[in-house]
């Protein structure tokens, strides 16, 4: 049973929560002593995942499909998880991974444990500890079900290299039935003007904006 | 329209969180039970909503019959009746398949949840109970506006938010955004007295096995001293912020 791990990316380049859930992902793996799947959407050179352990990575193409859908992506992911007897997904922490996270747990007949702060203290049944009572404490989770969804805590584990040979397939985009559309997306400014004339005025003129 | 709102009953933001059973339950005692704050969210829209297009709101929980008066307090602040699906809330799947079975008996139009419970923070009921009633889902939700058949919608993204288009019915992942907390709706006299005569309605729940289970609770160690690094000794601040920090 291998370990699946989705690999977010931003503008076609991997997000570093993703690099630090390969390198989770690998730990996963080395303890099951089983291989590494990483599953991403739109990314060009993927074989940089190789630097972080993982074996095998399946490249989505999603031409016309330009922005995150989750739908969509879930369902690509259950759909690998199946076909390469993926027990363990994992993914970020990050707005959009805690979005997926449910969504592939649910679809993969799953549990599914967020805010997971560490390894694995036992893999059969797998039991986690997790961040909870907005980080006033931790818990320790058992599942009750044999697969697993994980959506790995940001800077919980850190990124680990590991060169390992690494082979890229290309899978099939799961279609959607979503009503929901995806229009624009605003990206935040790192220009952050309050507007007024006594630090803004001198700052955009120092800065000549 | 009618729309059905989540609510999770968990101890209040400033409550001391201990735990007894040798770690494997929260000490109730002294603990003040509150709206989740997400939830509060999604349910003042779903006022606004109620007020604007004439809506009906309905409020559901899954737990004891100590969750009634956070319903009531829903009540109060407008929703038109409650449901408590009498159990004990063990996970995010029991809760979702519960909420699952209630509601798709009824064809609620939007169904609103919170983005997740500030007590054990599972963030999945949404996603789940979307997946149940076959509906479409949007997590971190942070705008919510009807136009004709059409809703627009906006979700808060790493660094960013998203522009979103589509149709009822639908179900969401409150948070805040969707509404400022200056526009969370204090119940006044009048609304208390009423949400008495509201009806509270507890069904029995349907027969489901929890996915999970919580062997135990750990409270975070308490922080060590501050660690103060030589300024010319970059080394080994790269070291602490890899090895010991995990943030680069």
């Amino acid at each position: 049973m291998s370990v699946l791990v989705y690999i977010e990316t931003q503008n076609k380049e991997i997000k570093k929560s993703s690099l630090e859930v390969a390198s989770y992902g690998r730990a996963i793996a080395d303890a099951k002593s089983t291989s590494l799947i990483a599953v991403c959407f739109g990314l060009e050179d993927s074989l940089h995942l190789a630097g972080y352990g993982v074996d095998k990575v399946f490249v989505i193409p999603t031409a016309g499909d330009i922005y995150f859908n989750a739908e969509r992506y879930s369902s690509t992911m259950v759909d690998i998880a199946m076909a390469e007897a993926a027990d363990l997904l994992i993914v970020s922490g990050s707005a959009n991974g805690r979005f997926i996270g449910p969504l592939t747990a649910i679809k993969f007949e799953a549990t599914y444990f967020s805010n997971v702060v560490g390894l694995p203290t036992a893999y059969g049944p797998v039991e986690v500890k997790r961040s909870c009572f907005s980080n006033k404490a931790f818990n320790h989770s058992i599942s009750k079900k044999d697969k697993v969804v994980i959506s790995l805590s940001s800077n919980s584990f850190g990124i680990h290299e590991k060169v390992v040979e690494a082979a890229q397939f290309e899978g099939t985009y799961s279609s959607s039935t979503s009503s929901l559309e995806v229009m624009t997306v605003e990206q935040a400014s790192d220009k952050v003007y309050c507007g007024c004339r006594y630090c803004c005025f001198r700052w955009k003129r120092f800065k000549g904006a | 329209m009618k729309i059905l709102v989540c609510i999770s009953n968990v101890p209040d933001t400033t409550s001391k969180i201990n735990f007894t059973d040798e770690n494997r339950t929260l000490n109730t005692q002294g603990v003040t039970y509150i709206i989740n704050p997400n939830d509060e969210f999604g349910l003042t829209r779903a006022i606004w909503l109620q007020q604007q297009e004439g809506a009906s709101v309905t409020v559901a929980t899954v737990g004891d019959i100590s969750c009634e008066p956070i319903l009531r307090k829903c009540l109060a602040i407008g929703a038109d009746n409650a449901v408590r699906i009498d159990a004990f809330a063990e996970d995010g799947f029991y809760v979702a398949s519960q909420l699952a079975a209630y509601a798709e008996k009824e064809a609620f139009d939007l169904v609103i949840t919170g983005r997740e419970s500030i007590d054990y923070n599972g963030g999945m009921v949404g996603a789940m109970l979307a997946n149940y009633l076959e509906m479409p889902y949007l997590a971190n939700c942070i705008k919510l506006d009807k136009e004709g058949d059409s809703i627009h919608l906006q979700r808060e993204i790493d660094g960013g938010k998203e522009n979103l288009k589509g149709k009822l019915p639908l179900v969401i992942g409150a948070q805040k955004g969707l509404v400022e907390e200056k526009d969370l709706i204090i119940p006044n006299m009048r609304g208390i007295m009423q949400a008495r005569q509201k009806p509270l309605e507890v069904l029995t729940p349907i027969e489901y096995e929890a996915s999970s289970s919580i062997k135990s609770y750990k409270k975070p160690p308490a922080k060590g001293p501050v660690k103060l690094v030589d300024a010319g000794d970059i080394d080994q601040l790269i070291d602490l912020l890899q090895n010991e920090a995990n943030a680069i």
